[in-house]
Protein backbone atom coordinates (compact mmCIF):
# COMPACT_ATOMS: atom_id res chain seq x y z
CA UNK A 1 0.00 0.00 0.00
CA UNK A 2 3.01 2.42 1.02
CA UNK A 3 4.79 1.78 -1.69
CA UNK A 4 1.36 2.55 -4.53
CA UNK A 5 1.53 5.58 -2.91
CA UNK A 6 5.09 6.37 -3.29
CA UNK A 7 5.16 5.30 -6.58
CA UNK A 8 2.35 7.20 -7.66
CA UNK A 9 3.38 10.37 -5.79
CA UNK A 10 6.53 9.73 -7.89
CA UNK A 11 4.74 9.45 -11.13
CA UNK A 12 2.61 12.28 -10.51
CA UNK A 13 5.84 14.42 -9.80
CA UNK A 14 7.38 13.17 -13.50
CA UNK A 15 4.52 13.53 -15.51
CA UNK A 16 4.44 17.52 -14.10
CA UNK A 17 7.91 18.14 -14.80
CA UNK A 18 6.85 16.99 -18.29
CA UNK A 19 4.20 19.11 -18.73
CA UNK A 20 6.31 22.40 -17.67
CA UNK A 21 8.76 21.77 -19.45
CA UNK A 22 6.79 21.32 -22.75
CA UNK A 23 4.89 24.65 -21.62
CA UNK A 24 8.58 26.31 -21.39
CA UNK A 25 8.51 25.49 -25.27
CA UNK A 26 5.54 28.06 -25.70
CA UNK A 27 7.88 30.89 -24.92
CA UNK A 28 10.51 29.70 -27.61
CA UNK A 29 10.49 31.44 -31.15
CA UNK A 30 9.51 29.17 -33.47
CA UNK A 31 12.41 27.47 -35.53
CA UNK A 32 9.99 27.36 -38.72
CA UNK A 33 11.56 29.09 -41.52
CA UNK A 34 8.92 29.85 -43.98
CA UNK A 35 10.70 28.54 -46.90
CA UNK A 36 9.92 30.80 -50.11
CA UNK A 37 10.06 34.11 -48.49
CA UNK A 38 12.85 33.15 -46.39
CA UNK A 39 16.24 31.90 -46.70
CA UNK A 40 18.23 29.87 -44.84
CA UNK A 41 21.54 31.85 -43.47
CA UNK A 42 24.25 29.14 -45.42
CA UNK A 43 28.12 28.44 -44.27
CA UNK A 44 30.23 29.36 -47.29
CA UNK A 45 31.64 26.06 -47.26
CA UNK A 46 28.06 24.57 -48.30
CA UNK A 47 27.99 22.52 -50.96
CA UNK A 48 25.77 23.96 -53.60
CA UNK A 49 26.07 24.28 -57.16
CA UNK A 50 29.74 24.10 -59.28
CA UNK A 51 30.62 27.37 -60.29
CA UNK A 52 34.06 28.84 -62.09
CA UNK A 53 36.05 31.17 -60.65
CA UNK A 54 37.63 34.04 -63.19
CA UNK A 55 40.55 36.68 -62.84
CA UNK A 56 39.92 40.57 -62.29
CA UNK A 57 40.02 41.57 -66.26
CA UNK A 58 37.38 38.26 -67.15
CA UNK A 59 40.00 35.39 -68.05
CA UNK A 60 39.81 31.94 -67.18
CA UNK A 61 41.66 31.01 -63.83
CA UNK A 62 40.94 27.38 -65.15
CA UNK A 63 44.04 25.67 -66.76
CA UNK A 64 42.70 23.00 -68.44
CA UNK A 65 44.61 20.47 -66.31
CA UNK A 66 41.42 17.99 -66.12
CA UNK A 67 42.02 16.31 -62.72
CA UNK A 68 38.20 17.57 -62.02
CA UNK A 69 37.20 15.30 -64.77
CA UNK A 70 39.94 12.28 -63.48
CA UNK A 71 38.31 12.59 -59.88
CA UNK A 72 34.61 12.96 -60.35
CA UNK A 73 32.66 9.73 -59.25
CA UNK A 74 30.02 10.05 -61.51
CA UNK A 75 32.36 9.27 -64.54
CA UNK A 76 31.77 11.56 -67.43
CA UNK A 77 29.89 14.24 -65.80
CA UNK A 78 33.05 16.85 -65.93
CA UNK A 79 33.97 17.46 -69.71
CA UNK A 80 36.84 20.01 -70.35
CA UNK A 81 38.64 19.96 -74.02
CA UNK A 82 41.41 22.44 -74.65
CA UNK A 83 43.58 23.10 -77.05
CA UNK A 84 47.79 25.21 -76.62
CA UNK A 85 48.18 28.24 -78.02
CA UNK A 86 50.91 29.80 -79.50
CA UNK A 87 52.98 29.89 -76.36
CA UNK A 88 52.17 26.24 -75.02
CA UNK A 89 49.30 26.97 -72.65
CA UNK A 90 46.25 25.27 -72.28
CA UNK A 91 43.41 26.85 -72.93
CA UNK A 92 39.48 25.85 -71.93
CA UNK A 93 37.72 25.56 -75.10
CA UNK A 94 34.35 23.13 -73.47
CA UNK A 95 33.68 23.05 -69.92
CA UNK A 96 30.68 21.15 -68.94
CA UNK A 97 28.90 20.24 -65.66
CA UNK A 98 25.89 17.54 -65.85
CA UNK A 99 24.46 18.83 -62.29
CA UNK A 100 21.58 16.84 -62.86
CA UNK A 101 23.94 13.97 -62.49
CA UNK A 102 26.04 15.37 -59.63
CA UNK A 103 26.08 14.10 -56.16
CA UNK A 104 27.77 17.32 -54.97
CA UNK A 105 30.88 15.55 -53.33
CA UNK A 106 32.53 18.15 -53.90
CA UNK A 107 35.48 15.92 -54.64
CA UNK A 108 36.68 18.39 -58.06
CA UNK A 109 36.83 21.40 -55.97
CA UNK A 110 38.97 19.95 -53.64
CA UNK A 111 41.99 18.56 -56.57
CA UNK A 112 41.44 21.39 -58.17
CA UNK A 113 44.85 22.98 -58.04
CA UNK A 114 44.32 26.97 -58.86
CA UNK A 115 40.78 27.02 -56.97
CA UNK A 116 39.20 27.62 -60.12
CA UNK A 117 36.28 25.13 -59.33
CA UNK A 118 34.45 25.97 -56.80
CA UNK A 119 30.99 24.72 -54.86
CA UNK A 120 28.46 28.10 -54.39
CA UNK A 121 25.85 28.36 -52.03
CA UNK A 122 22.84 28.10 -54.76
CA UNK A 123 20.61 25.30 -53.72
CA UNK A 124 17.66 26.30 -55.50
CA UNK A 125 18.41 24.11 -59.51
CA UNK A 126 15.42 22.70 -59.90
CA UNK A 127 14.31 22.92 -63.60
CA UNK A 128 11.99 21.58 -66.17
CA UNK A 129 14.47 19.48 -68.50
CA UNK A 130 17.53 17.17 -67.93
CA UNK A 131 18.78 19.33 -70.91
CA UNK A 132 19.13 22.44 -68.99
CA UNK A 133 20.38 20.85 -65.89
CA UNK A 134 23.55 20.44 -68.23
CA UNK A 135 25.64 23.72 -67.39
CA UNK A 136 27.75 24.75 -69.92
CA UNK A 137 30.87 27.56 -69.36
CA UNK A 138 29.28 30.24 -69.79
CA UNK A 139 26.26 29.33 -67.17
CA UNK A 140 29.00 28.11 -65.16
CA UNK A 141 31.92 31.13 -64.93
CA UNK A 142 30.90 33.90 -62.17
CA UNK A 143 31.59 37.44 -62.59
CA UNK A 144 34.91 39.12 -61.67
CA UNK A 145 33.24 40.47 -58.36
CA UNK A 146 31.71 37.32 -57.58
CA UNK A 147 34.96 35.25 -57.98
CA UNK A 148 36.65 37.95 -56.00
CA UNK A 149 33.98 37.78 -53.34
CA UNK A 150 34.24 33.54 -53.13
CA UNK A 151 38.19 33.73 -53.20
CA UNK A 152 37.88 35.81 -49.97
CA UNK A 153 35.41 33.48 -48.50
CA UNK A 154 36.79 29.81 -49.28
CA UNK A 155 40.15 31.51 -48.15
CA UNK A 156 38.59 32.40 -44.80
CA UNK A 157 37.48 28.86 -44.58
CA UNK A 158 40.34 27.41 -45.26
CA UNK A 159 42.29 28.93 -41.92
CA UNK A 160 39.56 28.60 -40.11
CA UNK A 161 39.69 24.44 -41.01
CA UNK A 162 43.79 25.07 -40.15
CA UNK B 1 -40.82 33.74 -30.04
CA UNK B 2 -43.27 31.06 -30.92
CA UNK B 3 -45.74 33.08 -30.98
CA UNK B 4 -44.48 35.43 -33.79
CA UNK B 5 -43.52 32.38 -35.15
CA UNK B 6 -47.31 31.33 -35.00
CA UNK B 7 -48.20 34.49 -36.58
CA UNK B 8 -45.95 34.22 -39.82
CA UNK B 9 -47.81 31.11 -40.34
CA UNK B 10 -50.99 32.20 -39.94
CA UNK B 11 -50.77 35.42 -42.36
CA UNK B 12 -49.67 32.93 -45.08
CA UNK B 13 -52.60 30.60 -44.21
CA UNK B 14 -50.18 27.64 -43.74
CA UNK B 15 -51.83 24.95 -41.19
CA UNK B 16 -50.76 25.36 -37.37
CA UNK B 17 -49.43 21.99 -36.97
CA UNK B 18 -46.69 22.52 -39.61
CA UNK B 19 -45.56 25.41 -37.65
CA UNK B 20 -45.96 23.30 -34.12
CA UNK B 21 -43.38 20.32 -35.86
CA UNK B 22 -41.26 22.55 -37.74
CA UNK B 23 -40.41 25.20 -34.29
CA UNK B 24 -38.10 22.32 -32.69
CA UNK B 25 -36.01 22.27 -35.79
CA UNK B 26 -34.92 26.15 -35.01
CA UNK B 27 -33.07 24.78 -32.01
CA UNK B 28 -31.97 21.61 -33.97
CA UNK B 29 -30.23 24.05 -36.35
CA UNK B 30 -28.67 26.49 -33.85
CA UNK B 31 -27.02 23.36 -32.09
CA UNK B 32 -25.98 21.94 -35.54
CA UNK B 33 -24.44 25.66 -36.93
CA UNK B 34 -22.80 25.44 -33.44
CA UNK B 35 -21.17 22.32 -33.31
CA UNK B 36 -19.64 22.58 -36.62
CA UNK B 37 -18.21 26.30 -35.48
CA UNK B 38 -16.97 24.80 -32.87
CA UNK B 39 -15.10 22.19 -34.04
CA UNK B 40 -13.85 24.24 -36.91
CA UNK B 41 -11.73 26.47 -34.85
CA UNK B 42 -10.84 23.57 -32.37
CA UNK B 43 -8.99 21.91 -35.09
CA UNK B 44 -7.61 25.18 -35.88
CA UNK B 45 -6.63 25.49 -31.95
CA UNK B 46 -5.26 22.31 -31.45
CA UNK B 47 -2.86 22.59 -34.72
CA UNK B 48 -1.98 25.83 -33.39
CA UNK B 49 -1.34 24.87 -29.96
CA UNK B 50 0.65 21.79 -30.78
CA UNK B 51 2.42 23.93 -32.61
CA UNK B 52 3.55 26.52 -30.37
CA UNK B 53 4.41 23.64 -28.11
CA UNK B 54 7.13 21.98 -30.19
CA UNK B 55 8.46 25.11 -31.32
CA UNK B 56 6.87 25.40 -34.92
CA UNK B 57 4.26 28.00 -36.39
CA UNK B 58 1.39 25.65 -37.08
CA UNK B 59 -0.55 26.59 -40.22
CA UNK B 60 -0.70 30.19 -41.57
CA UNK B 61 -1.19 30.21 -45.16
CA UNK B 62 -4.82 29.89 -45.54
CA UNK B 63 -6.14 33.22 -44.50
CA UNK B 64 -4.65 35.36 -41.61
CA UNK B 65 -2.79 33.50 -39.32
CA UNK B 66 -3.90 31.07 -40.95
CA UNK B 67 -7.72 31.06 -39.90
CA UNK B 68 -9.37 29.62 -42.84
CA UNK B 69 -7.38 26.31 -42.77
CA UNK B 70 -10.17 23.71 -41.76
CA UNK B 71 -12.50 25.56 -43.82
CA UNK B 72 -10.41 24.81 -46.51
CA UNK B 73 -9.95 21.29 -45.86
CA UNK B 74 -13.32 20.70 -44.73
CA UNK B 75 -14.10 21.60 -48.48
CA UNK B 76 -11.45 19.20 -49.59
CA UNK B 77 -13.08 16.32 -47.66
CA UNK B 78 -16.40 17.34 -49.06
CA UNK B 79 -14.96 17.34 -52.70
CA UNK B 80 -13.24 13.64 -52.31
CA UNK B 81 -14.35 10.70 -53.71
CA UNK B 82 -16.64 8.29 -51.39
CA UNK B 83 -14.32 5.16 -51.77
CA UNK B 84 -15.94 1.82 -50.46
CA UNK B 85 -14.15 -1.47 -50.73
CA UNK B 86 -16.06 -4.42 -52.67
CA UNK B 87 -16.09 -6.48 -49.46
CA UNK B 88 -17.70 -4.27 -47.10
CA UNK B 89 -21.10 -4.44 -45.67
CA UNK B 90 -22.14 -1.15 -47.28
CA UNK B 91 -25.21 -0.43 -44.97
CA UNK B 92 -23.28 -1.02 -41.66
CA UNK B 93 -20.38 1.21 -43.66
CA UNK B 94 -22.93 4.11 -43.87
CA UNK B 95 -24.80 3.70 -40.76
CA UNK B 96 -21.57 4.13 -38.70
CA UNK B 97 -20.71 7.82 -38.60
CA UNK B 98 -23.83 8.55 -37.88
CA UNK B 99 -24.32 6.74 -35.21
CA UNK B 100 -21.34 8.18 -34.28
CA UNK B 101 -21.77 11.74 -34.65
CA UNK B 102 -26.10 11.80 -33.99
CA UNK B 103 -24.87 11.19 -29.91
CA UNK B 104 -22.53 14.30 -29.77
CA UNK B 105 -25.03 16.26 -31.68
CA UNK B 106 -27.65 15.28 -28.96
CA UNK B 107 -26.06 15.96 -25.93
CA UNK B 108 -25.19 19.78 -27.10
CA UNK B 109 -28.74 20.27 -26.88
CA UNK B 110 -29.14 19.02 -23.15
CA UNK B 111 -25.83 20.89 -21.58
CA UNK B 112 -26.89 24.24 -19.53
CA UNK B 113 -24.52 27.63 -21.29
CA UNK B 114 -26.09 30.06 -19.07
CA UNK B 115 -29.01 30.09 -16.56
CA UNK B 116 -31.09 30.84 -19.30
CA UNK B 117 -29.67 29.12 -22.27
CA UNK B 118 -30.59 25.53 -22.59
CA UNK B 119 -32.80 23.25 -24.98
CA UNK B 120 -33.79 21.09 -22.57
CA UNK B 121 -33.78 21.36 -18.66
CA UNK B 122 -34.59 17.60 -17.85
CA UNK B 123 -34.50 16.39 -14.06
CA UNK B 124 -31.86 13.56 -15.12
CA UNK B 125 -29.72 15.61 -17.37
CA UNK B 126 -26.92 14.39 -16.35
CA UNK B 127 -27.88 10.56 -16.59
CA UNK B 128 -29.08 11.14 -19.86
CA UNK B 129 -25.76 12.86 -20.79
CA UNK B 130 -23.29 9.76 -19.66
CA UNK B 131 -26.19 7.24 -20.85
CA UNK B 132 -26.16 8.76 -24.52
CA UNK B 133 -21.86 10.23 -24.50
CA UNK B 134 -21.44 5.96 -24.45
CA UNK B 135 -23.94 4.96 -27.24
CA UNK B 136 -20.86 6.44 -29.82
CA UNK B 137 -18.37 3.86 -28.97
CA UNK B 138 -21.08 1.50 -31.07
CA UNK B 139 -20.65 3.32 -33.93
CA UNK B 140 -17.15 3.01 -33.62
CA UNK B 141 -17.18 -0.92 -33.30
CA UNK B 142 -19.85 -0.89 -36.71
CA UNK B 143 -16.91 1.31 -37.93
CA UNK B 144 -14.46 -1.53 -37.26
CA UNK B 145 -16.27 -4.30 -38.09
CA UNK B 146 -18.03 -3.04 -41.43
CA UNK B 147 -14.67 -1.74 -43.04
CA UNK B 148 -13.73 -5.82 -44.20
CA UNK B 149 -10.31 -4.39 -42.50
CA UNK B 150 -8.22 -5.87 -39.47
CA UNK B 151 -6.75 -2.80 -38.42
CA UNK B 152 -9.93 -1.37 -38.46
CA UNK B 153 -11.59 -4.13 -35.90
CA UNK B 154 -8.68 -3.93 -33.83
CA UNK B 155 -9.43 -0.70 -33.74
CA UNK B 156 -13.06 -1.06 -33.25
CA UNK B 157 -12.42 -3.50 -30.76
CA UNK B 158 -9.68 -1.62 -28.44
CA UNK B 159 -12.30 1.07 -28.46
CA UNK B 160 -14.93 -0.90 -27.23
CA UNK B 161 -12.51 -2.24 -24.31
CA UNK B 162 -11.45 1.28 -23.34
CA UNK B 163 -14.81 2.70 -23.24
CA UNK B 164 -16.43 -0.21 -21.17
CA UNK B 165 -13.29 -0.30 -18.88
CA UNK B 166 -13.40 3.81 -18.61
CA UNK B 167 -16.84 4.35 -18.09
CA UNK B 168 -17.36 2.55 -14.54
CA UNK B 169 -14.22 4.65 -12.75
CA UNK B 170 -16.22 8.11 -15.05
CA UNK B 171 -19.55 7.29 -13.93
CA UNK B 172 -18.91 6.57 -10.48
CA UNK B 173 -17.25 9.86 -10.10
CA UNK B 174 -20.02 12.11 -11.53
CA UNK B 175 -21.87 10.23 -9.30
CA UNK B 176 -20.17 11.92 -6.63
CA UNK B 177 -21.10 15.56 -7.90
CA UNK B 178 -25.09 14.04 -8.30
CA UNK B 179 -24.32 13.56 -4.07
CA UNK B 180 -22.92 16.79 -3.36
CA UNK B 181 -25.36 18.76 -6.06
CA UNK B 182 -28.58 16.43 -4.22
CA UNK B 183 -29.77 16.48 -7.73
CA UNK B 184 -28.87 15.06 -11.39
CA UNK B 185 -30.21 18.13 -13.55
CA UNK B 186 -27.68 20.04 -14.81
CA UNK B 187 -28.51 23.39 -13.85
CA UNK B 188 -28.98 22.37 -10.10
CA UNK B 189 -25.69 20.68 -10.43
CA UNK B 190 -23.93 24.30 -11.18
CA UNK B 191 -26.22 26.57 -9.04
CA UNK B 192 -25.12 24.49 -5.87
CA UNK B 193 -21.89 25.70 -7.12
CA UNK B 194 -22.78 29.46 -7.39
CA UNK B 195 -20.59 31.37 -5.30
CA UNK B 196 -17.17 31.75 -6.74
CA UNK B 197 -13.61 29.49 -6.81
CA UNK B 198 -14.17 28.27 -3.47
CA UNK B 199 -17.78 26.44 -3.71
CA UNK B 200 -17.00 24.36 -7.08
CA UNK B 201 -17.16 20.86 -6.84
CA UNK B 202 -13.80 20.05 -7.27
CA UNK B 203 -12.79 20.86 -3.86
CA UNK B 204 -14.80 18.33 -1.97
CA UNK B 205 -13.76 15.93 -5.06
CA UNK B 206 -10.23 16.75 -6.11
CA UNK B 207 -9.78 13.39 -6.44
CA UNK B 208 -13.07 12.89 -8.46
CA UNK B 209 -12.26 15.80 -10.17
CA UNK B 210 -8.46 13.77 -11.74
CA UNK B 211 -10.40 10.66 -12.16
CA UNK B 212 -13.16 12.30 -14.10
CA UNK B 213 -10.38 14.39 -16.26
CA UNK B 214 -8.36 11.43 -17.22
CA UNK B 215 -11.46 9.14 -17.91
CA UNK B 216 -12.78 11.83 -20.31
CA UNK B 217 -9.47 12.35 -22.08
CA UNK B 218 -9.60 8.18 -22.82
CA UNK B 219 -13.50 8.15 -23.32
CA UNK B 220 -13.13 10.73 -26.84
CA UNK B 221 -10.01 8.62 -27.14
CA UNK B 222 -7.16 10.88 -27.37
CA UNK B 223 -3.55 10.68 -26.21
CA UNK B 224 -2.45 9.30 -24.27
CA UNK B 225 -5.15 7.28 -24.55
CA UNK B 226 -5.49 7.16 -28.18
CA UNK B 227 -5.10 3.24 -28.85
CA UNK B 228 -8.21 2.90 -30.99
CA UNK B 229 -6.86 4.76 -33.70
CA UNK B 230 -3.26 4.48 -32.77
CA UNK B 231 -1.36 6.07 -36.35
CA UNK B 232 1.54 3.80 -35.91
CA UNK B 233 0.42 0.74 -35.36
CA UNK B 234 -3.27 -0.04 -36.67
CA UNK B 235 -3.15 3.03 -39.57
CA UNK B 236 -5.30 4.77 -37.69
CA UNK B 237 -7.95 2.16 -36.56
CA UNK B 238 -11.64 1.86 -37.08
CA UNK B 239 -11.29 5.14 -39.96
CA UNK B 240 -8.74 3.35 -42.45
CA UNK B 241 -11.36 3.05 -44.80
CA UNK B 242 -12.97 5.67 -44.37
CA UNK B 243 -12.88 8.57 -47.25
CA UNK B 244 -14.35 12.37 -47.99
CA UNK B 245 -17.50 13.21 -45.54
CA UNK B 246 -17.53 10.03 -43.78
CA UNK B 247 -13.95 10.47 -42.18
CA UNK B 248 -15.37 14.20 -42.03
CA UNK B 249 -17.95 12.82 -40.31
CA UNK B 250 -15.58 10.70 -37.70
CA UNK B 251 -13.04 13.40 -37.37
CA UNK B 252 -16.58 15.90 -36.51
CA UNK B 253 -17.72 13.78 -34.05
CA UNK B 254 -14.18 13.53 -32.35
CA UNK B 255 -13.65 17.26 -31.98
CA UNK B 256 -17.24 18.00 -30.97
CA UNK B 257 -17.20 14.72 -28.29
CA UNK B 258 -13.88 16.83 -26.94
CA UNK B 259 -15.86 19.85 -26.62
CA UNK B 260 -18.28 18.41 -25.10
CA UNK B 261 -16.45 16.27 -22.60
CA UNK B 262 -14.93 19.86 -21.44
CA UNK B 263 -18.26 21.44 -20.61
CA UNK B 264 -18.63 18.78 -18.85
CA UNK B 265 -16.17 19.23 -17.25
CA UNK B 266 -16.64 22.51 -15.83
CA UNK B 267 -20.42 22.16 -15.38
CA UNK B 268 -19.86 19.09 -13.21
CA UNK B 269 -16.59 20.28 -11.51
CA UNK B 270 -15.65 23.96 -12.29
CA UNK B 271 -19.18 26.04 -11.40
CA UNK B 272 -20.17 25.87 -15.12
CA UNK B 273 -21.10 29.05 -15.98
CA UNK B 274 -21.33 30.93 -12.34
CA UNK B 275 -18.23 33.07 -12.17
CA UNK B 276 -15.07 32.06 -9.97
CA UNK B 277 -15.46 35.72 -8.22
CA UNK B 278 -18.78 34.62 -6.65
CA UNK B 279 -20.52 37.25 -7.95
CA UNK B 280 -20.91 38.78 -11.73
CA UNK B 281 -18.85 41.87 -12.77
CA UNK B 282 -21.97 42.84 -14.67
CA UNK B 283 -24.19 42.75 -11.78
CA UNK B 284 -21.83 45.31 -10.07
CA UNK B 285 -21.66 47.11 -13.11
CA UNK B 286 -25.59 47.33 -13.94
CA UNK B 287 -26.16 48.24 -9.65
CA UNK B 288 -23.66 51.16 -9.88
CA UNK B 289 -23.91 52.13 -13.38
CA UNK B 290 -26.67 51.43 -15.08
CA UNK B 291 -30.02 50.63 -12.85
CA UNK B 292 -31.65 48.96 -15.20
CA UNK B 293 -33.26 45.31 -14.58
CA UNK B 294 -33.71 44.22 -18.03
CA UNK B 295 -30.47 44.97 -18.97
CA UNK B 296 -28.86 43.12 -15.88
CA UNK B 297 -30.65 40.10 -17.11
CA UNK B 298 -28.88 40.45 -20.76
CA UNK B 299 -25.44 41.24 -19.66
CA UNK B 300 -25.74 38.47 -16.78
CA UNK B 301 -26.49 36.21 -19.77
CA UNK B 302 -23.42 36.88 -21.70
CA UNK B 303 -21.14 37.08 -18.72
CA UNK B 304 -22.32 33.61 -17.51
CA UNK B 305 -22.03 32.22 -21.47
CA UNK B 306 -18.23 33.75 -21.14
CA UNK B 307 -17.33 32.40 -18.07
CA UNK B 308 -18.40 28.97 -19.42
CA UNK B 309 -16.57 29.01 -22.89
CA UNK B 310 -13.69 30.11 -21.07
CA UNK B 311 -13.18 27.88 -18.90
CA UNK B 312 -13.85 25.23 -21.15
CA UNK B 313 -11.06 26.26 -23.37
CA UNK B 314 -8.80 26.31 -20.55
CA UNK B 315 -9.61 22.68 -20.06
CA UNK B 316 -9.59 21.97 -23.92
CA UNK B 317 -5.99 23.71 -23.72
CA UNK B 318 -5.02 21.24 -20.67
CA UNK B 319 -6.41 18.12 -22.65
CA UNK B 320 -3.83 19.58 -26.04
CA UNK B 321 -1.27 20.30 -23.43
CA UNK B 322 -1.21 16.93 -22.14
CA UNK B 323 -1.26 15.51 -25.95
CA UNK B 324 1.73 17.53 -27.05
CA UNK B 325 3.36 15.60 -23.68
CA UNK B 326 2.41 12.22 -23.09
CA UNK B 327 3.20 9.14 -24.88
CA UNK B 328 0.40 6.32 -25.95
CA UNK B 329 0.03 3.70 -23.09
CA UNK B 330 -0.10 0.26 -24.12
CA UNK B 331 -3.54 -1.91 -24.37
CA UNK B 332 -2.06 -3.74 -20.87
CA UNK B 333 -1.28 -0.68 -18.99
CA UNK B 334 -4.32 1.32 -20.27
CA UNK B 335 -6.58 -1.51 -18.96
CA UNK B 336 -4.55 -1.82 -15.73
CA UNK B 337 -4.38 1.74 -15.14
CA UNK B 338 -8.58 1.89 -15.28
CA UNK B 339 -9.46 -1.35 -13.47
CA UNK B 340 -7.19 -1.09 -10.67
CA UNK B 341 -6.33 2.64 -10.11
CA UNK B 342 -9.14 4.87 -11.02
CA UNK B 343 -12.10 2.95 -10.16
CA UNK B 344 -10.75 1.94 -6.33
CA UNK B 345 -10.18 5.80 -6.64
CA UNK B 346 -12.92 6.86 -7.74
CA UNK B 347 -14.81 4.46 -5.46
CA UNK B 348 -12.61 6.34 -2.15
CA UNK B 349 -14.01 9.50 -3.77
CA UNK B 350 -17.71 8.57 -3.35
CA UNK B 351 -17.27 7.40 0.25
CA UNK B 352 -14.90 10.90 0.87
CA UNK B 353 -17.76 12.71 -0.76
CA UNK B 354 -20.79 10.95 0.72
CA UNK B 355 -18.56 11.72 4.40
CA UNK B 356 -18.36 15.48 3.11
CA UNK B 357 -21.94 15.89 2.54
CA UNK B 358 -23.31 13.86 5.71
CA UNK B 359 -21.41 16.41 7.92
CA UNK B 360 -21.77 19.54 5.91
CA UNK B 361 -25.10 19.66 4.03
CA UNK B 362 -25.12 21.91 1.23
Amino acid sequence: MNNILIETKKGIIEILRGLFTVLKHAFRPPITLEYPEKKPVLNSRYRGALALRVNADGSDICGGCKSCMKVCPCGDLIQVSTHKDENNKLVVDKFTVDLGRCIFCGNCTEVCPKKALIMTNEYELADFSRESLVFDKKKLCLTPEQSQKWHEALDKDIQGVN
Amino acid sequence: MYDLYLNIFNKFGLPELLAKLSWPLFPFIGVAVLLIIVVLFLVLMERKILALLTVRKGPNRVGPYGLFQTIADAIKLLIKEDIMSCETNKVLFTLAPVVVFVPTMVIYGLLPYTSNLFAINLAAGLFLILAISSISIIGLVIAGWASNNKYSLLGGMRSAAQAISYEVPFFISAIAVAILAGSMNMNEIVGQQAGGLFSWNMWPSLVGFAVFFICCIAEVNRVPFDLPEAESELVSGYNTEYTGMKFALFFLAEYAAMFIMSVLVVTLFLGGYTSPFGIYISQLFCNLVLHNQMSLNFFVGIEQAFWLIFKTYVVIFAIMWIRATLPRLKADQLMAFSWKFLLPLSLLNLVIVTVYRYFIPG
